[in-house]
């Protein structure tokens, strides 16, 4: 598999507390990608995340204040942006997502502005509760039939994207909770080419998920579709690249 | 309205009004914050000395009695301040948001070879 090496590729890894999980993914992505800069986004974690992660070989950035996951991973477009990347591989820090995956994302990218690692084309070694599946499959459905594209994990945050799309996060709005379908289809809605790839996703380390206890989702329930709905209100900019809300 | 309200409403609406004004004086609110709450005391004000245009809309919109209209009113008007007050918070969290991540992109740290 040979990938271009003439790209500049960051990969972004939001962590708040993964001090235990995140050094052997570091170390691992720096095996696998030695060319590849790592940017750990800090999110104020009580632990020692931030100083694991550079001993492990990647920059880190530290959020003074919990920016929650949408905040980091934006704060990480951000870096990319002014430090003129041409692709982001964005990964979790927990374990989930497997690293050798990363060069199918990369590949994937030479034919789509964003890629998404789905479970569901390629393998989840973990079980993933009903409940939670079930959201997914309604988000992935709706996100399908509004961007005419076979979507099946929109809740993958491990991604590949082109410079366009982070651009367009980066200078406009990303959400800060939960991006999902309402951020695959605003980037279809602006003309970009967003597709899926298989990957396998494993259990996680440790620490503890983003969605987790019935709060949190049950606002993921409310809030997913809402903000589906809003995102089709809204009018994209005509020009790629430009954030029109 | 029988008198004893009228006086009572006039006297609450006066109290109200010099609280929002030592507030501001006190630098607890701001000045432009503070127009929408004396424009409120004023109106409970003016309602209580001239009462007809409280008559006017109680038969305009059918209710029975001024005292249903006032509370009516008084709802909608709380219910708008509140929304208000929401897109205030969310502007100001996408403001913290935005400052944080400034900050955060201050903070890079190379990482140890």
């Amino acid at each position: 598999m040979e990938v271009s090496v003439e790209q500049r590729i960051l990969v972004i890894i939001p962590a708040r507390n993964e001090a235990e999980s995140i050094g052997p993914i570091i170390s691992e992505v720096k095996r696998l990608h030695p060319d590849f800069d790592l940017l750990v986004i800090d999110d104020a974690s009580t632990d020692l995340t931030g100083a694991v992660a550079r001993e492990s070989g990647a920059r880190v950035l530290r959020a003074p204040i919990n920016l929650g996951y949408g905040g980091a991973v934006q704060a990480g477009f951000k870096y990319a942006y002014s430090h003129a990347y041409d692709l982001v591989i964005l990964m979790d820090a927990d374990g989930q997502h497997d690293p050798t995956y990363i060069n199918t994302l990369v590949e994937a990218s030479g034919e789509l502005d964003m890629v998404v690692g789905s479970r569901f084309r390629g393998q989840a070694t973990y079980k993933i509760p009903l409940i939670r599946l079930l959201g997914m499959r309604v988000f992935s459905g709706i996100a399908s039939t509004i961007t005419r594209r076979r979507i099946t994990d929109t809740s993958s945050g491990f991604q590949a994207l082109r410079r366009e799309v982070f651009t367009m996060f980066a200078l406009g709005s990303y959400p800060v909770d939960f991006p999902d379908a309402d951020t695959l289809i605003w980037v279809a809605r602006h003309g970009f080419q967003v597709g899926e790839v298989a990957v396998e996703m494993h259990e996680r380390r440790a620490g503890q998920s983003m969605i987790s206890g019935l709060s949190s989702s049950l606002k993921y329930a409310l809030k997913m579709p809402l903000s589906i709905f809003v995102t089709i209100l809204r009018i994209p900019s005509t020009q790629k690249g430009e954030d029109a809300r | 309205m029988n008198l004893q309200v009228r006086i009572m409403s006039l006297i609450v609406s006066v109290l109200f009004v010099a609280y929002v004004l030592s507030l501001v004086r006190s630098r607890k609110l701001r000045e432009v914050d503070s127009i929408v709450w004396i424009l409120a005391g004023l109106a409970i004000f003016v309602i209580s000395v001239w009462v007809k245009p409280l008559v006017f809309i109680t038969e305009l919109i059918g209710a029975k009695f001024p005292v249903s209209t006032l509370f009516f009113s008084g709802l909608i008007f709380l219910a708008f301040v509140s929304l208000w007050m929401t897109t205030r918070i969310s502007g100001l969290s996408e403001q913290v948001k935005e400052l944080a991540q400034r900050l955060t992109l201050m903070t890079e740290e190379k990482p140890e070879e």
